[in-house]
C-alpha cells in the first residue's frame, strides 16, 4: 500500500466523523432557533452504528445524493422525537444544549487527531519533530 | 453545509427573540393607554414564528433544515377591559373606560421566555464561533 494510500485511509474516517458533527451543529442550531416556532419537529444526524444497534437499517439512497463517501450517504436527517407540546412543537432546549456541548467536545477531539496525523505526516516527511 | 449556515440559523433566532421582547415591551409601555391613532384602547400584540427554509438547498440536508421568521404581528382579539371611571375624558356614554387587555404578569413570564431562547442561540453562536475557529487550527 502506497503511503498516500496509508495516509488516506487514517485520515478517512476522522474526516467524515468531522463532517457529521458539523452536520449535526447544524441541526442543533436549527433546533434552538426554532424552539418557539409552533408545529416544528426537531431533527438531528442520525449515526449509522446508533441505527444498526437499534436493529433498524436506513432505505437504500442513490449513491450520489450526498456527493460523499458512502458512509456519508448513510448519513440523514432525522426527527429527534421529543415530546409534543400544545403549540406542535417538540424541541427541548436544555437536551440540545447537552448535545451541543457534547457534539463540540466531539468535534474538538476529532480535530485534534486530524492535526496529529498532518504533524507526524510532517515529521516523518522532514525527519524532524515539529511542535 | 458550512458553519457560516448555522450561524444564519442561529442569527435568525436571536432576531425573531428580540422582536419577540419588543413586542411584550409595547405591550407593558401600553398596558393603560386608551387612545391609540386607530382609535380605541391598546391592542395586545403577539409575535408568530414560523420555520423557512435556511438558504439555497444544495444537499437534501438542506432541504430539511430551518430557520426562523416573524411571519406576522397578531393583535389579540380578546375584548378590553372596562373599568368604571365617570371622571376619565375617554369615559363612554355609561361611564366605562375601556382599558388595554394586557396583563403584565403574563407579559413577564413571556418576556422570561423570550430573554432565556435568545441565550440559547446565543450560546449556540459561541459554539459555532468556536469550532470554526477550532477547524483552522488543524
Amino acid at each position: 500500500m502506497g503511503l498516500l494510500e496509508s495516509v488516506n485511509r487514517s485520515i478517512q474516517p476522522l474526516v467524515e466523523g468531522l463532517d457529521r458533527r458539523q452536520r449535526r451543529h447544524s441541526a442543533i442550531s436549527a433546533n434552538v432557533a426554532n424552539a418557539d416556532t409552533p408545529g416544528y419537529r426537531g431533527v438531528d444526524v442520525s449515526f449509522p452504528g446508533a441505527l444498526a444497534r437499534a436493529g433498524l437499517s436506513l432505505a437504500a439512497t442513490h449513491s450520489r445524493h450526498l456527493g460523499g463517501s458512502r458512509q456519508a450517504a448513510r448519513d440523514q436527517l432525522v426527527l429527534s422525537g421529543g415530546e409534543l407540546r400544545r403549540d406542535g412543537n417538540d424541541v427541548d432546549v436544555d437536551r440540545e444544549m447537552v448535545k451541543l456541548a457534547r457534539n463540540q467536545i466531539e468535534y474538538q477531539f476529532l480535530s485534534r487527531s486530524l492535526g496529529g496525523r498532518f504533524r507526524k505526516l510532517k515529521e516523518a516527511i522532514t525527519g524532524r519533530a515539529t511542535a | 453545509m458550512s458553519f457560516f449556515r448555522a450561524m444564519d440559523v442561529s442569527a435568525s433566532g436571536l432576531t425573531a427573540q428580540r422582536f419577540r421582547m419588543e413586542t411584550v415591551a409595547s405591550n407593558l409601555a401600553n398596558a393603560s393607554t386608551t387612545r391609540t391613532p386607530e382609535g380605541g384602547a391598546y391592542r395586545r400584540r403577539d409575535v408568530v414564528f414560523e420555520a423557512i427554509s435556511a438558504g439555497p438547498v444544495r444537499t437534501p440536508f438542506d432541504a430539511v433544515l430551518r430557520q426562523v421568521r416573524v411571519a406576522a404581528v397578531a393583535i389579540d382579539p380578546s375584548p378590553p377591559q372596562l373599568r368604571y371611571e365617570p371622571a376619565h375624558p375617554d369615559a363612554d356614554p355609561q361611564g366605562y373606560v375601556a382599558y388595554p387587555n394586557v396583563e403584565p404578569v403574563a407579559e413577564m413570564v413571556n418576556l422570561l421566555g423570550a430573554a432565556r431562547a435568545y441565550e440559547a442561540n446565543l450560546t449556540v453562536m459561541e459554539a459555532t464561533k468556536s469550532l470554526m475557529l477550532r477547524a483552522l487550527e488543524i
